[in-house]
């Protein structure tokens, strides 16, 4: 348990060095979203390439971060002439709300201390794996188990292992429950919209406001106790958007590396969803458009590519590896391509209409929020080109996951009888919608702020510009 | 196109741009919408539970009743005042009456289903109710759409309440802000405290459960129960014979679900059975044998007892009391199954193979 907090600490003082934005908030988020992702990553490649338990997992891999901080902190006291290891640690002043915020999560955590595992699918498949892991088991054995059942026979091989990983550490070392690794989750997904939003010139009240429908939404607090993957996956995949962000503004390489990170650890936890290539154009578009030299840009798309994508390679290989045909569920691009085309017949198209607009329901209107902002986006001005090429590929950025997953359910739906069965996961798989349409939201309001100049009541002073 | 923000408080520019085209557009756009929802509820595809649906959206359904006056009001003021068009007259009077009596009928069935039973409707006539509620937004649309009539007539004359309030809407600006206020709304009033009173009940739940911590499933406490059950009374290296997963046995005939409560037990899947026996030495068994009663036919049973011979079996009932008898006839345990306090029976069965 011990051990499991010295390796946050470590990743909280690494994020610290290398971030080098004094900003307590942005720290803690990265550290706990890089922190989790590399124990359901390590972990899991250790135990099944070079057998080291689950148990023991922590305590080597905090002496390597020890060793890597300190290896930090020489090449940065070396490139830097008045380097001082103290200037690293100074915050900046919280806020009263942050403050609130951050004691929220605080509780939310502690909580999850006491709360057991919660959630049809941690029971049938995350956390079962867990607790087979924490028995000694690998994950190629998991096979043997499921020999005499009638219909599951390869239902513990369906997802990557990250959760189950991470629960498996969190078991070996004395946790009795691993719940709050989730509002850890959630807490990274709501700071970095923060962040992104409070970057923007508005007023606090509408920083506030705009934090609400996403902090607050059903979709997302339902999971905060409950041991799905759909929350991890949101918020790796909001990582990778966040930090693309950052890298586009700032041109730090760490920011890209922690992009990659974050989407290599996003197909880790789901890959059924092909979610990930819509992130990936993203990244690659903003890493395109920031100002550095074309040698440059192409060696740093070249890591993202490689980085991101590794894991699911990494997966599918360890799959086919022990033998297992899991299906049809990773076509080739031909056969996709062909499927696509047998299923646009009529009353498939109508059917897949109807499911997606059913499972959309909940969140439509996130869907209106969107269409009405892109609009108004088409019809106002702005001289901050930064924010409009941030804006205008989020907005894309968006269109492309809707599309990718309306193609993927027409994939579906002539490859597989039940996927009309499954209108609430795919739903889950469309959470990247609520942070991504808010964050969306809040760079038009400022673009509408900005040509307005309001005070932070909210009321019109002054209009600047030409008069009609 | 692309324009600065002051250019939006510009009449002209919307005029221009609302033209008949667009007048035309949204009137098809509309019935476009309506005609989708009708087809969704009618569609006698889909099934989910209705009573739970009402119960979480009771204060969304009541807004929605609040609202008809209010917007029933707007559209008298619009067709009244504003529309000498008479083919748009026409429209709107179709459209609301359409509306106003699919909105009837939806209570009309709604309060037949709390008359009967949870899902009457869906099994006797195939109409889903739940989307119904679709109606709602459509609402906001007509609102929209009467606005966008008050403009197009307003812009001749520029006075009084009704330009300021279109002129309020042609903000975007404020357009903005009420789209905020709506999700606003809908996130902490609509949504919330069926969030909060759902997670007081799990937390209520893992307090009081009497189990094993790392074994309660706050969310199926029930399962949890059965599942420890077994677990007590089965050793480490048994093997539990399951019925074949189905919708007749939906949980404990499900390996992958049950086997979180019963690793490392082997778990066989009846269908599996003999596979298992082929492959297992005779001379070490230590079979269970799960019984239940099916959840959809109540004449059906697991096992087939005519087939196997009964060391001794154990019932669970619900409040967690256990009972157990030796040398009990078929009828007996027939009759415990009819029991509807047993939840779930065990046998320990006498030798391996008795199939």
């Amino acid at each position: 348990m011990f051990t499991i907090l010295i390796i946050f600490l470590e990743f909280f003082t690494l994020s610290t060095l290398l971030i080098k934005r004094h900003n307590l908030l942005i720290n803690l988020a990265t550290s706990s979203l890089i922190f989790l992702g590399m124990l359901g990553f390590l972990s899991f490649i250790l135990r099944e390439y070079l057998g080291i338990s689950y148990g023991s997992f922590p305590n080597y891999f905090a002496i390597f971060l020890f060793i890597v901080v300190l290896l930090t902190l020489l090449l940065m006291r070396k490139g830097e002439t008045n380097f001082n290891f103290k200037n690293y640690f100074q915050f900046e002043k919280i806020e009263r709300f942050e403050m609130i915020f951050l004691l929220a999560i605080l509780i939310l955590i502690i909580v999850g201390f006491f709360i057991p595992v919660r959630g049809w699918d941690a029971y049938s498949l995350y956390d079962s794996r867990a607790r087979f892991f924490e028995s000694g088991m690998k994950q190629s054995d998991l096979a043997s188990l499921s020999k005499y059942d009638q219909t599951n026979n390869l239902y513990y091989f369906s997802y990557p292992p990250m959760t189950s990983a991470i629960h498996a550490v969190l078991y070996a070392s004395g946790f009795s429950s691993p719940t709050f690794i989730y509002p850890m989750f959630y807490f990274s997904v709501l700071t970095m919209a923060y962040v992104l939003v409070k970057s923007l010139r508005l007023p606090k009240i509408l920083i506030f406001l705009t934090i609400i429908p996403l902090a607050l939404n059903k979709l997302l607090i339902t999971q905060i106790y409950a041991s799905y993957t759909n929350l991890p996956m949101l918020a790796f995949q909001i990582g990778c958007f966040f930090y693309a962000i950052m890298y586009f503004r700032e041109n730090r390489s760490v920011y890209m590396l922690l992009s990659a990170l974050s989407l290599g650890f996003s197909n880790w936890t789901r890959n059924l969803e092909p979610t990930y290539v819509a992130f990936l154009f993203f990244s690659i578009f903003l890493i395109l458009k920031t100002k550095s030299k074309k040698v440059h840009k192409i060696i740093v798309t070249v890591l993202f590519l490689l980085l991101s994508v590794a894991p699911r390679i990494i997966w599918n290989n360890y799959i086919s590896s022990i033998a297992i045909n899991i299906g049809e569920i990773f076509p080739s691009i031909p056969i996709l391509l062909s499927r696509l085309l047998d299923s646009t017949y009529l009353s498939n198209l109508i059917d897949v209409t109807f499911f997606v607009y059913e499972a959309l329901f909940p969140v439509l209107i996130y869907v209106v929020i969107y269409f009405v902002v892109s609009l108004i986006y088409i019809f106002v001005k702005t001289k901050n080109r930064e924010n409009e090429t941030i804006a205008l590929s989020t907005m894309l950025l968006i269109i492309f996951l809707f599309v990718i997953m309306v193609a993927g359910t027409l994939y579906f739906s002539v490859t597989f009888a039940w996927w009309d069965q499954i209108p609430g996961s795919f739903l889950r798989s469309n959470l990247p919608l609520i942070p991504l349409t808010m964050i969306l939201f809040a760079f038009i309001l400022e673009k509408l702020v900005n040509g307005k100049k309001i005070n932070t009541f909210g009321k019109k002073e002054k209009v600047l510009g030409r008069k009609n | 196109m692309s324009i600065g923000i002051n250019q939006l408080h510009n009449m002209k520019f919307y005029k221009q741009l609302l033209g008949n085209k667009m007048m035309l557009l949204m009137k098809a756009s509309l019935l476009l919408i309506y005609c989708f929802n009708l087809l969704l509820i009618f569609r006698p595809s889909i099934n989910v539970k209705f009573g739970a649906f009402v119960l979480e959206n009771a204060f969304f359904v009541g807004l929605m009743i609040l609202s008809y006056p209010l917007y029933l009001g707007l559209f008298y003021i619009v067709v009244k005042k504003y529309l000498l068009n008479s083919k748009n007259l026409i429209f709107i009077i179709v459209f609301a009456g359409l509306n106003i009596g699919l909105f009837i009928f939806s209570w009309i069935l709604q309060i037949l289903e709390r008359l009967y039973y949870p899902n009457y409707i869906y099994s006797s006539i195939h109409i889903y109710i739940p989307y119904l509620a679709v109606f709602s937004y459509l609402e906001i649309m007509i609102i929209a759409f009467s606005t966008y009539v008050f403009v197009q007539k307003k812009l001749k004359k520029d006075t009084g309440f009704i330009t300021s309030f279109s002129k309020f809407l042609l903000d975007p600006y404020k357009i903005v802000s009420l789209l905020l206020l709506v999700v606003i709304c809908k996130v902490v009033v609509v949504d919330l405290p069926g969030v909060i009173v759902n997670e007081l009940r799990q937390q209520s739940n893992a307090i009081n459960m009497n189990i094993e911590f790392k074994f309660r499933t706050t969310d199926m406490p029930l399962l949890a129960e059965k599942g420890v059950f077994i677990r007590q009374n089965t050793p480490n290296d048994s093997t539990i014979v399951i019925p074949n997963q189905s919708g007749d046995y939906p949980d404990i005939g499900n390996q992958v679900l049950i086997r979180y409560f019963l690793f490392p037990r082997t778990l066989v899947s009846y269908s599996k059975l003999n596979d298992y026996i082929n492959d297992t030495p005779s001379n070490y068994c230590r079979m269970y044998t799960l019984v239940s009663r099916s959840y959809v036919d109540k004449n059906k049973y697991f096992p087939d007892f005519s087939r196997i011979k009964i060391k001794r079996i154990l019932f669970l009932e619900s409040g967690g009391k256990i009972g157990e008898y030796q040398n009990l006839r078929q009828a007996d345990i027939l009759n415990f199954l009819n029991n509807d306090n047993v939840l779930i029976g065990l046998i320990e069965n006498q030798e391996c193979s008795q199939f």
